[in-house]
């Protein structure tokens, strides 16, 4: 009992005493390298029971479906003096109920010359990811449509040439950004803009003002109508944060949104949203009604359970009252890998956005190995 | 009479000045506290390793910039998963950068970007004197005990009871306490290390919270170097690059 006691003792200082070291394999993790290439690779499954009041219920006539996804994706960076060549490809493969797609796609190729700490220009293929939202971007102008279900599955971007202004300044304006872009449209470049030939001209003002994050963004088309609106961001206190956009075009069409984001002091994170858009979309995209309110409630680490986050997400549709809830847990504890799961049940009326669809609950799987 | 009035006003300058340079001192000890732990622009690599009560152990390799006492960016170099993950503070505010999202969303100091013990403040620290001023001062045998309040409501913890070894001034232990009086966490400051460059600090900062029993997260400091950082180093238009900082 002593002898084990004492090895015990051993084996736990002689633990501790490594953990308080910094060795040589760390020391080699940090060199750094004239390239860089990260990734993941990740696998979805997702099984359907379908709505048998939806009116595309007999394209099915059965009672579930199952789907299966899997992506891969790589980044790959290559440094040269005040250059760096960036490139990301993905390719998926997808089988919706024994209908199977695959695809791959070159999502961001560019280079980027920083010519001095003010002043950098990319040229290439790359995502300017504006906006404050977290489900939904409005001033987005330059990026392909979000889906609130996933927003971060909008990785392609655009063929631009652009240039970057940065400035710090230690007054109350404490930084400013400029952001100017130049995308050319055809039949085959960047046809998701603009379907034919046309000239495009997008900028984005930033200014960190009193603490507060702000852009004022436009887009100019010689072809399509233009764009302009604003977004911003601050914290009122340490733990709750206020969010919102406003986009308009020269058709009066007009697109907002209002968010938080609030912690308790039980870590729990509840991130809100309300949008707004004046102009209805084609009922066959997801979100395609007038407005919207979306909470998602996310618990970090529960029951002192460590890397387990879980979350209920609540997608309503103010117009017509339905609704999409998913209840889930993210699980990180295992190294480089990433498990998402969870159960989603649709609500409304028959004839309602999410009462319609051909889905009524489905139960989602994902596992992610980042490398 | 005249007198009276010129002994009375003695004895008020007396006590003026007298508090004021008590309190020039207890406010230079938190800045000499500083100065010991980190040069006003440098850079850093940081081990951080969760230690769950079963033993299992989970480790995340940082780069850390500073620049004077009221910028910092962090860049996680392994593991692959949280590598690209990427954190600016500048004053108060605090922005995450995600790979997979593309651009900073804002964050809170008591939120944790790895989860475990440590939040994004203990993280992202920066000087204690910038944070924090001195409410009493207490000398015991080879120790000062400092309690100090947070300057603002947006600083994570409300309250430290900081206790510092009097031979080198660096702390010892930290107790963070919430502005409900609650123990939030303690930090144990060990292993003193000569990084070069005059900067000998506490290499280990352990830390264990009420909130967390059993666990425990570890940080491990492998090299701190002076460096000169551009302003615009610390802005959202270079959190996707800060890992080039390092080049």
């Amino acid at each position: 009992m002593q002898k084990n006691l004492i090895l015990s003792l051993v084996f736990v200082n002689f633990a501790y005493a490594n953990d308080y070291e910094f060795n040589f394999d760390d020391l080699e993790k940090i060199q750094t390298k004239q390239y860089e290439y990260s990734g993941y690779i990740k696998l979805e499954q997702k099984y359907q029971i379908l709505n048998k009041s939806s009116p595309k219920y007999t394209t099915k006539n059965k009672d579930d479906m199952q789907s299966y996804y899997g992506e891969g994706l790589l980044n790959f960076k290559y440094f040269k003096d005040n250059i760096i060549f960036n490139s990301e490809i993905m390719a998926y493969y997808e089988n919706i109920d024994k209908e199977e797609d695959h695809n791959f796609s070159l999502n961001q190729a560019f280079v980027n010359y920083n010519y001095d700490v003010n002043h950098q220009i990319n040229i290439g293929k790359k995502t300017a990811k504006w906006g404050k939202g977290y489900f939904f971007n409005p001033v987005a102008f330059i990026d392909r449509r979000k889906d609130p279900n996933e927003p971060e599955l909008t990785k392609e971007g655009f063929t631009q040439i652009n240039y970057k202004y940065n400035k710090v300044y230690v007054k109350q304006l404490q930084n400013f950004a400029l952001d100017i872009s130049y995308l050319k449209t055809t039949e085959d470049i960047n046809k998701d803009l603009y379907p034919t030939t046309s000239n495009i001209l997008a900028l984005k003002a930033y200014f960190l003002y009193k603490d507060i994050d702000m852009d004022f963004v436009y887009f100019y088309s010689n072809k399509d109508s233009n764009q302009y609106g604003f977004d911003f961001s601050t914290n009122l206190e340490t733990n709750f944060e206020i969010h919102g956009e406003f986009a308009k075009n020269d058709n009066n069409e007009y697109s907002y949104l209002l968010g938080i984001k609030y912690l308790t002091q039980s870590e729990l994170t509840i991130i809100s949203e309300y949008f707004y858009k004046n102009k209805e979309q084609e009922k066959d995209t997801s979100f395609w009604d007038n407005s919207y309110f979306i909470n998602k409630f996310t618990k970090k680490e529960p029951f002192d359970f460590l890397y387990l986050n879980l979350y209920y997400k609540n997608s309503l549709n103010l117009d017509d009252k339905s609704h999409q809830n998913n209840l889930g847990f993210i699980y990180t504890g295992i190294k480089n890998v990433e498990i998402d799961f969870s159960i989603s049940k649709l609500l409304g009326d028959d004839n309602s956005e999410f009462g319609s669809k051909l889905v009524d609950r489905f139960s989602w799987l994902q596992i992610k190995y980042n490398f | 009479m005249q007198k009276r009035i010129q002994k009375t006003l003695f004895i008020f300058l007396i006590s003026f000045f007298g508090s004021l340079a008590y309190a020039q001192n207890q406010e230079s000890l938190l800045v000499q506290i500083d100065k010991k732990l980190s040069p006003g622009s440098s850079e850093s690599y940081k081990k951080l390793i969760n230690i769950e009560p079963d033993g299992s152990k989970k480790e995340f390799l940082l780069y850390q910039a500073r620049k004077g006492n009221d910028k910092m960016v962090s860049a996680f170099l392994q593991p692959e998963s949280e590598k690209g993950r990427t954190t600016l503070r500048v004053g108060d505010n605090m922005w995450l950068y995600l790979p997979e999202v593309g651009r900073a969303i804002r964050v809170t100091s008591m939120q944790s970007v790895i989860g475990g013990v440590f939040n994004n403040s203990d993280i992202m620290r920066l000087d204690f004197s910038t944070e924090y001023e001195i409410d009493s001062q207490e000398e015991k045998d080879d120790e000062i005990i400092l309690i100090t309040k947070a300057k603002s409501e947006n600083i994570a913890y409300d309250k430290l009871i900081i206790r510092v070894d009097k031979k080198t001034i660096t702390p010892k232990t930290i107790e963070c306490y919430s502005s409900t009086g609650m123990l939030i966490k303690t930090l144990f400051y060990k292993e003193i290390k000569d990084f070069g460059n005059s900067i000998i600090r506490p290499s280990v900062i352990e830390t264990n919270s009420p909130l967390y029993k059993g666990y425990k997260s570890i940080m491990v400091y492998g090299k701190i170097i002076p460096k000169e950082f551009s302003d615009e180093a610390f802005t959202l238009e270079n959190l996707s690059k800060v890992d080039n900082l390092r080049r």
